[in-house]
């Protein structure tokens, strides 16, 4: 099983396309993270807010993040798939 | 004319020197192999220059020792202190390290190019290299042809180090067999005579040459054979370590002042450390022998103790001056000064930058963001605004109301001293970068020159909107006005977006942020929303006023698509795959519509 999974990973170095697909992978990954992060601390910011102006700018910005982490979250989704192929 | 003389000269003097000796012709060709394969080796460096490296300088050149290590290691694994220099050359010229970082390398890079004696004199004349050679050019070449860039250049670096070990080959074989002929050690000159002579054969050698390490393995070699004493190939060696920093002041030429200085720096050193080992050779020849005995080098092992001397004399130097680091940066730059221009013109787009693409790369985006700041200058001017309140906390629609009038013209005058020279010279550049781009290089290139366009169209936008903010700013009619706010206060914002993209230091920051931009914008166009028709028609404004509304809005919606995409390409994030993953997640225009429809949706709810 190691020696299928070291084989593997040899495989993987070896194809640059695949390499590329990892590092894909991997920032996209890193991205969304990072998305979260934003939307969480902008939910919060949102919650204290009373102004509503400032309220109806942080209620956009928060559906653009959520956009941008539902188009990541299919990105990634394709790469696995590719993966796996 | 002497130019002309001098090639037609030397090639006659060798031709000469061939016919009378096939020995000379074998230790010629040996020198010729060894510097081609410095070449290829260089070749080969260069495909890893594509990204990491860029990463590594700059973590590993924050501290004095780091930089230090850096040259020393660098040095010692490409074994070419030309071409660490050269590297340093164009960063230090894209202001991607510091003159005392730079200074730090070319410390390091002097010890570390006395590892390349070490494997000779312990391996390289020893063992038969050329059994070695010959596998690895074959293995070199097939990997050459490779598709991938790193097996490709992995090929290179094969294929160098075969050459390397042919032309060490032909050296000693040709100084072996010139011995049965001729013995030159008849010519060794003694004391402080021999030492100046040898010392100016070995600089001028070295000039000749062009690396210190092809000059380095000829003396080994001949001493090795003992076609020269051991004292003359210590003045040889020193004489090769001044010589070298012919390579860094010919590097220099085409830099920028940081370069030059750097050079200077060079040359302060090899300078320094040959006369401190003139005046201390015989105490440095009396510890190369402690030593010697202590490292079990036999007494008559002269190449490794020639070697031992090589590293002691560099190291000797290194010491020396390294406390000495800061003064010799305020020396070099009141030597060189950064000259005050009246026009702006570009200040790390030079020849050096454009030697490595990464560098040159780097050079135009910081290049490009020099320009980006004139734009902000410029277009701060045109809205009248003041620069400090609007990138401070102060809420934009409070920096737009307490902004001072707006002033007319200079725009032109702005333009042509700060954004065109600049510009033009971006442009210039990125059509010379030398050597070969990977795809993602040129097109980080190609970015930078849009974003530069895209600026250039800023500019010209602010110069349009300019004239009638001038006349509307306070005007009787406070539709107009306002509108005429609405205008600034929107370009105002993405400013003030931007400048927090382009200062943000938290991990949460990327150029996606740009895209709830877009749909501000979008939200907020008077066309769309109908805001402009209705003024018509309650007669809020009149007809003259409504023409130069639609005009400037269209003027300022443009302005705010450029900033939007001049962000975009200018701060995006450094790793190319962050940048490729921002890119693939960042939303199109349909998806922007599609988030706006959803607000407008919910807002109808």
């Amino acid at each position: 099983m190691k020696v299928k999974k070291l084989m593997a990973q040899l495989g993987d170095y070896l194809n640059a396309e695949r390499r590329a697909q990892i590092a894909k992978y991997d920032a996209i990954k890193k991205i969304l993270s990072k998305l979260k992060k934003k939307t969480k601390l902008l939910e919060e910011q949102l919650d204290q807010e009373w102004d509503e102006a400032v309220q109806e700018h942080l209620k956009q910005e928060i559906s653009v993040i959520t956009a941008q982490r539902k188009k990541g979250l299919t990105i990634l989704k394709e790469i696995k798939e590719a993966r796996k192929k | 004319m002497i130019r002309k003389i001098i090639l037609p000269t030397i090639f006659l003097l060798l031709a000469y020197g061939f016919w009378l000796s096939p020995d000379f012709k074998e230790i010629s060709a040996g020198v010729a192999i060894f510097l081609f394969g410095m070449l290829v080796l260089e070749r080969g460096f260069k495909a890893f220059t594509g990204g990491s490296l860029e990463h590594l300088l700059r973590s590993t050149t924050n501290q004095l020792w780091k930089s230090i290590s850096f040259g020393f290691v660098s040095t010692a694994l490409m074994q070419s202190s030309s071409l660490v220099s050269l590297i340093t050359i164009s960063f230090l010229s894209a202001e991607l390290i510091s003159l005392a970082a730079g200074i730090g390398i070319i410390f390091g890079a002097n010890i570390g190019t006395t590892a390349g004696a070490w494997l000779i004199a312990a391996f390289g004349l020893k063992v038969k290299l050329s059994i070695y050679a010959m596998p690895m050019l074959v293995f070199g070449v097939i990997l050459i042809f490779q598709k991938s860039k790193s097996l490709s250049g992995m090929g290179y670096i094969l294929t160098a180090l075969g050459f390397l070990f042919l032309g060490i080959h032909h050296m000693k074989e040709g100084f072996d067999a010139f011995k049965q002929t001729l013995d030159l050690s008849v010519y060794a000159v003694p004391g402080y005579r021999g030492l100046f002579l040898y010392t100016l054969i070995g600089l001028l050698a070295t000039v000749v040459m062009q690396s210190s390490h092809a000059t380095l393995v000829l003396i080994l070699t001949a001493l090795a054979s003992q076609q020269i004493s051991y004292d003359n190939a210590i003045a040889l060696a020193i004489g090769s370590n001044i010589g070298t920093t012919i390579t860094a002041i010919l590097g220099s030429l085409s830099a920028n002042v940081d370069g030059k200085r750097l050079a200077a720096a060079h040359l302060i050193f090899n300078l320094i450390t040959g006369l401190l080992t003139f005046i201390f050779i015989h105490q440095l020849i009396s510890v190369v022998d402690v030593m010697s005995q202590l490292m079990t080098i036999a007494p008559d092992n002269y190449t490794m103790k020639l070697a031992l001397f090589h590293t002691l004399f560099n190291l000797l130097g290194v010491l020396t001056l390294m406390p000495f680091i800061n003064r010799m940066v305020t020396l070099l730059e009141w030597l060189f000064p950064t000259p005050v221009m009246e026009v702006e013109s570009a200040r790390y787009l030079t020849d050096a930058s454009a030697e490595i693409p990464d560098a040159a790369v780097e050079a135009v985006k910081k290049e490009t963001v020099i320009l980006y700041d004139h734009a902000v200058d410029i277009i701060i001017f045109g809205l009248g605004l003041n620069r400090d309140k609007l990138f401070s906390d102060e809420a934009p629609d409070r920096v737009i109301d307490s902004s001072s009038q707006v002033g007319s013209g200079a725009i032109d005058d702005l333009y042509e001293r700060r954004i065109k020279t600049i510009y033009g010279a971006i442009v210039e550049f990125t059509s010379h970068v030398h050597g070969t781009l990977s795809d993602r290089q040129s097109n980080a290139l190609i970015e930078q020159r849009e974003a530069g366009h895209d600026i250039i169209e800023v500019v010209k936008g602010i110069k349009h909107l300019q004239k009638n903010l001038a006349i509307y700013q306070h005007a009787r009619n406070s539709h107009i006005c306002g509108e005429y706010d609405q205008i600034r206060l929107k370009i105002a914002r993405i400013l003030k977006a931007l400048n927090a993209l382009q200062h943000a230091d938290d991990e949460t920051a990327s150029v996606l942020s740009l895209d709830h931009l877009k749909v501000e914008i979008s939200k907020k166009d008077i066309f769309a929303s109908g805001g402009l028709d209705s003024l018509i028609r309650k007669k809020q404004i009149t007809a003259p006023m409504a023409i130069s509304l639609m005009n400037d809005t269209t003027y300022c919606n443009a302005i705010c698509r450029n900033l939007i995409h001049i962000g975009e390409r200018i701060f995006v994030a450094r790793d190319p795959d962050d940048k490729a993953a921002e890119q693939s997640v960042a939303l199109d225009e349909r998806e922007i519509s599609e988030v706006i429809e959803r607000l407008d949706e919910r807002k109808l709810r």
